[in-house]
């Protein structure tokens, strides 16, 4: 069969010069990595929030916490001597966000300390009550068993671990938190714009049943001609996307060095000479330390890999809701048809986490390697610098996915494409294949 | 000579069989009828000539000229019976798109277009989107990009469904121009009454064959019965020696002439009677009655 590279191209250019023109190409280029942005700033704001001041009525059984629970910035112990009961009643009169109740017999098994408030207790709030009261304990029976309080400052240890990267010629400072942030962020934006791009080449083929002008165009050209060069100007438009989310990532980069550089270095002058760490403002060593794990990350391998992956990732499933958008009559049928084909992506997505915490596991390697799975789960270990030969390995298994996944939809394409009026069984699909 | 000839043409679908050995030819400047029942296989037929499908068998030829992968797609021109465009893009840009997937040059393609835009009275529409023209300015765009590259063989399927009757008079009045200036018109109607008003030759297919084909007055020819109106002063007698009276309708007639007679001899039978004619008139079966007769008789087996 020889396939004509003109008429690929002019329809490739058509998809293309089309798509790219409109002002919603122009305005998601831009909005979002805004989204993006702001998606993640949320979720690490709420999650790194902390609870509003609470006032703790302590009511205490046993006597012996007086003075005991630690205050903190926003938590207060008071204790009371009012009996429970008419505290439960009027204990927002008294200005308390809740009761904390201790009684005499709590070390017994059926009668455990309680809380009472009108909101759920906050599981921060709770591990904290927890702790304070767990160090109360553990000091009240260490006094018991004879150990002092200066032994006990010997015994304990508080370690961290600085981790640190291994490189030829030297060492780099990581940071596996930055590193699961941008293994969270990669592994999304994957996630979008491979049903992104996939929708969009299903609802360009379908758009093109409905609206009859294929059997024109298939008059002058072969429908594999039609379907690939769909695919490949809009694999295009996202390759143009993503090329201007760098540029735009790398302008906001020289805006953050350059109103903040100044700050920057004087932390990092900071940070290298010991003595002057106390002076340090700690939000700038924040953001610095932030850059840091940013730059320890392995950028060419990620960015690079990205493109590829994406590029592969996107040919098998454009070409897969291609054949989908081949056999939609109508706009609701596609849907229920759409879900076989994202579920691979869909239980990537589930499966993100584990792989991010431990992305060198052998679920984790088996998924990289998978076609179907591998574009989202490749890229979250990349993150965490994989060997060459085993990113070359899920391409290349990628690729093989994608030449066959392509054979497939296109022979279910260029019949489906002409078929109107008629739900199309699994059956004749299969024997379609046979032609 | 014949310009298009479709030679022995099979076309199955699994244990179906949509074409069964069909042949037929076409010949330059000229109207041809492709008529037949909903399913007979016109539309298979359409796109087996356009290279949409390849037949298991046989072949067709333009001009002497096998046509096979899209080699002859410039000498084409189709419009199918459901109609479409992009909604989103310029007439412009999308009937020079269209162009070139045609084969045609970006600069011929724009010199053409503008020429058809003129000719249609639509060249302001040039930069409008297809979305906000009217229907039947959408069908004259439809129009120009099946003829906007001067294509030998024009294939219209049902191409006046749907249209108002200006846009059909316009259309109607191209075709007769493209076919005197040398063009062959395939011509896919259930209209049959447009048949013997355009139509120099037809195809009839049913389930798949041939039935018949040939020059539409010869056809009706074949098929005739030798029936006759006739319009006398007076009222006729019962009894005749050359024909016997169908039916008849004050002093109109229709007469059926026996076997051997001719309508000379039928005149003159009548003449001798003392009546008067007013008028005389051969019935000719309608091409919509032999479409039938063919058809039912074609599916008793």
């Amino acid at each position: 069969m020889n396939i004509s590279f003109r008429n690929i191209g002019l329809i490739l250019k058509r998809e293309y010069l089309t798509r790219v023109k409109k002002w919603s190409f122009i305005i998601t280029t831009i909005l979002a990595p805004l989204g993006m942005s702001a998606i993640l700033l949320v979720s690490i704001w709420s999650s790194s929030r902390s609870i509003s001041e609470q006032k703790i009525a302590v009511v205490d059984d046993t006597h012996t916490m007086q003075g005991k629970l630690k205050d903190t910035e926003i938590i207060y112990f008071k204790y009371t001597n009012e009996p429970l009961d008419s505290l439960k009643k009027n204990y927002k009169k008294l200005d308390f966000t809740g009761i904390l109740h201790i009684p005499t017999n709590y070390k017994q098994q059926s009668k455990s300390i309680e809380y009472f408030a009108e909101e759920q207790l906050s599981l921060k709030l709770k591990f904290h009550i927890q702790n304070e009261i767990d160090d109360v304990i553990e000091k009240e029976n260490m006094k018991e068993n004879g150990i002092s309080e200066e032994q006990l400052e010997k015994l304990k240890s508080n370690i961290s671990i600085n981790d640190q990267i291994l490189k030829e010629g030297g060492v780099k400072k990581g940071n596996s938190l930055i590193a699961t942030g941008v293994g969270y962020f990669i592994g999304m934006l994957l996630y979008f714009v491979l049903i992104f791009y996939g929708v969009m080449v299903m609802r360009g083929v379908a758009e093109e049943k409905t609206n009859r002008i294929v059997e024109v165009i298939i008059s002058t050209v072969r429908p594999i001609e039609l379907m690939f060069g769909k695919i490949f100007g809009l694999v295009l438009l996202g390759l143009t996307q993503f090329a201007l989310w760098i540029v735009l990532g790398g302008i906001a980069y020289l805006g953050i060095m350059i109103f903040f550089g100044a700050d920057l270095q004087a932390a990092q002058m900071a940070s290298m000479s010991p003595d002057m760490t106390s002076n340090l403002n700690s939000n700038m060593s924040e953001i610095q330390e932030v850059i840091e794990g940013l730059s320890s990350l392995p950028w060419l391998k990620i960015v690079i890999s990205f493109f590829f992956f994406f590029f592969g990732g996107y040919m098998l499933y454009a070409s897969m809701f291609a054949a989908v958008g081949a056999m939609t009559n109508e706009e609701t049928e596609a849907q229920s048809m759409t879900f076989p084909i994202m579920l691979p992506i869909i239980i990537s997505m589930t499966m993100l986490s584990s792989v991010i915490a431990e992305p060198n596991s052998s679920l984790a390697v088996w998924m990289s390697m998978i076609p179907f799975t591998s574009p989202i789960i490749m890229m979250a270990r990349v993150i965490f610098d994989v060997p060459i030969w085993q990113i070359l390995l899920s391409f290349t298994f990628l690729m093989l996915g994608v030449i066959f996944c392509a054979w497939l939809a296109s022979k279910i394409y260029r019949i489906a494409i002409l078929m109107y009026g008629k739900k199309i069984t699994v059956k004749e699909m299969l024997k379609w294949m046979k032609y | 000579m014949p310009y298009l000839e479709i030679k022995n043409i099979t076309k199955k679908y699994g244990s179906y069989n949509a074409l069964d050995d069909m042949s037929f030819s076409v010949d330059e400047g000229s109207i041809f009828g492709l008529l037949g029942p909903n399913g007979a296989g016109k539309t298979t037929l359409i796109r087996i000539i356009t290279n949409i499908l390849v037949p298991d068998q046989g072949e067709v030829r333009l001009n002497g000229i096998k046509c096979e992968n899209f080699n002859l797609k410039h000498l084409i021109g189709y419009m199918p019976e459901e109609r479409g465009l992009y909604k989103k893009m310029k007439v412009g840009e999308q009937l020079v798109y269209l162009a070139q997937l045609r084969g045609m040059s970006v600069k011929d393609a724009e010199a053409k277009i503008k020429y058809w835009l003129d000719r249609l009275g639509a060249s302001e529409w040039y930069n409008k989107k297809i979305d906000d023209l009217s229907k039947g300015m959408s069908q004259k765009i439809q129009f120009i990009s099946t003829v906007m590259h001067d294509p030998k063989l024009l294939i219209l399927d049902e191409p006046f469904s749907g249209l108002d009757p200006i846009n059909a008079k316009l259309i109607e009045e191209e075709m007769i121009q493209l076919k005197n200036s040398g063009a062959v018109i395939i011509f896919s109607t259930h209209r049959l009454e447009h048949v013997e008003e355009f139509c120099d030759s037809l195809v009839l297919v049913n389930k798949g064959k041939k039935l018949l084909d040939g020059n539409v007055k010869m056809i009706q020819q074949q098929f005739k019965k030798n029936l006759y109106k006739i319009e006398t002063r007076n009222a006729l007698k019962s009894d005749f020696q050359n024909f016997e009276i169908v039916s008849s309708n004050e002093q109109t007639l229709i007469v059926k002439l026996h076997e051997g007679s001719n309508s000379n001899a039928l005149l003159i039978e009548i003449m001798n009677d003392g009546n008067e004619i007013l008028s005389f008139k051969e019935m000719l079966p309608s091409i919509n009655d032999i479409f039938i007769e063919q058809v039912q008789g074609s599916s008793q087996f």
